[in-house]
């Protein structure tokens, strides 16, 4: 039988995102090394790409190794209910013992961890009301998208 | 419960395309730290749409890190009349398909793109949907298969589109109905067209 352009159409946008892992540093560890080459031959302007990938790819996961580690090693536990906080300028999370209320303050849709947060309820102020999964320990990433981009997201801990 | 602890009145506004300006202007002005803003806000999507372009992982992580190195080291000619985004969308297909073209065949499917879900026999189904689907996807010309991503992977407009392409809208539509039949004849061809 042949395939409707509505089924193909649900097939593609069924198709779920990929985390890709944050290549910020990677990017801007090889950033900051041309900036240095560019003051050290005294150019001006933006640094002009000239580089061995390989090299400083390997040096940016170097240091997002010792950032991962140092982070985890310093951390301290968040209070069990926190205030009202700002996670993000475009996100406000707040924690209620179990629950987060996450408010938006662009347009876009919430994603979240399923496997450690379930929803509530949403309020008529446009936020939504989290609750933490039976037994779900750790962290869960809450995120804000839009159609192609990602407004903000932020990270709570479910301790 | 109480929600009382939540205040609306500590939120403020501020657009996207904002943002984007701002990080743009301090970039410009020497503060490279800037430039952290824009790739954490568009890395997820650019790399999707990269990934979808390119059609595994490792080489979509290194052809979008290229992608926002040359963004950085172009900077200075980006047009701030018109939106960031756009610009930088452009500047990852192009170098996707500048990839495509350099490299040779390479259609396995990606492991990074199956996603677990609750239900076994509906994770099944999916995965096997969604790998015909890449496999069909691979095999549309570069210029095609970044129309058929953009649209319906990152859910950009028809005018966004044409925006980040430099196409005509109706060539955007046009593009998009060829590519659609194409994708359709090759899942039937693989006995994946449901009723």
């Amino acid at each position: 039988m042949p395939m409707s352009d509505e089924e193909l159409v649900r097939q593609l946008e069924s198709v779920p995102l990929v985390d890709p892992g944050d290549f910020r540093d990677a990017v801007m560890a090889r950033i900051g090394v041309e900036d240095r080459r560019s003051r050290l031959s005294g150019q001006a302007g933006l640094p002009v790409l000239q580089f061995k990938p390989r090299l400083f790819l390997g040096l940016a996961w170097a240091a997002a190794i010792v950032l991962v580690i140092g982070v985890a090693f310093f951390k301290t536990p968040p209070p069990q209910n926190a205030a009202a906080t700002m996670a993000a300028p475009e996100i406000s999370v707040s924690r209620s013992g179990d629950r987060w209320i996450v408010q938006p303050a662009v347009e876009g849709r919430l994603e979240w961890d399923e496997t450690k947060l379930t929803k509530v309820e949403s309020l008529p102020d446009g936020s939504t009301v989290l609750r933490r999964v039976e037994g779900a320990t750790g962290t869960a990433e809450i995120r804000l998208r839009a159609p192609g981009r990602e407004v903000a997201s932020t990270t709570i801990s479910l301790e | 419960m109480s929600y009382s602890n939540f205040s609306s009145s500590e939120l403020y506004l501020m657009k996207e395309e904002d943002l984007d300006r701002i990080a743009v202007e301090r970039c410009l002005e020497g503060d490279s730290d800037a430039f952290g803003e824009l790739i954490t806000r568009y890395q997820r999507p650019v790399f999707n749409t990269v990934l979808h372009m390119v059609g595994n992982t490792e080489d979509a992580r290194e052809v979008c890190q290229q992608a926002f190195m040359k963004a950085f080291e172009h900077l200075d000619t980006y047009d701030r009349d018109r939106k960031f985004f756009s610009w930088i969308y452009r500047v990852a297909v192009n170098e996707s398909i500048n990839w495509i073209k350099a490299r040779r065949p390479h259609e396995e499917l990606d492991e990074s793109l199956e996603h677990p879900r609750a239900n076994p026999a509906r994770e099944f189904e999916e995965l096997e949907e969604w790998r015909h689907l890449h496999e069909a996807i691979l095999e549309l010309e570069p210029n095609y298969r970044a129309v058929v991503i953009l649209r319906h992977f990152v859910h950009f407009s028809y005018d966004e589109i044409a925006a980040i392409l430099k196409l005509p809208e109706k060539t955007v539509k046009s593009r998009l109905f060829t590519a659609r039949q194409q994708l359709r004849e090759a899942l039937e061809a693989k006995g994946h067209a449901h009723e």
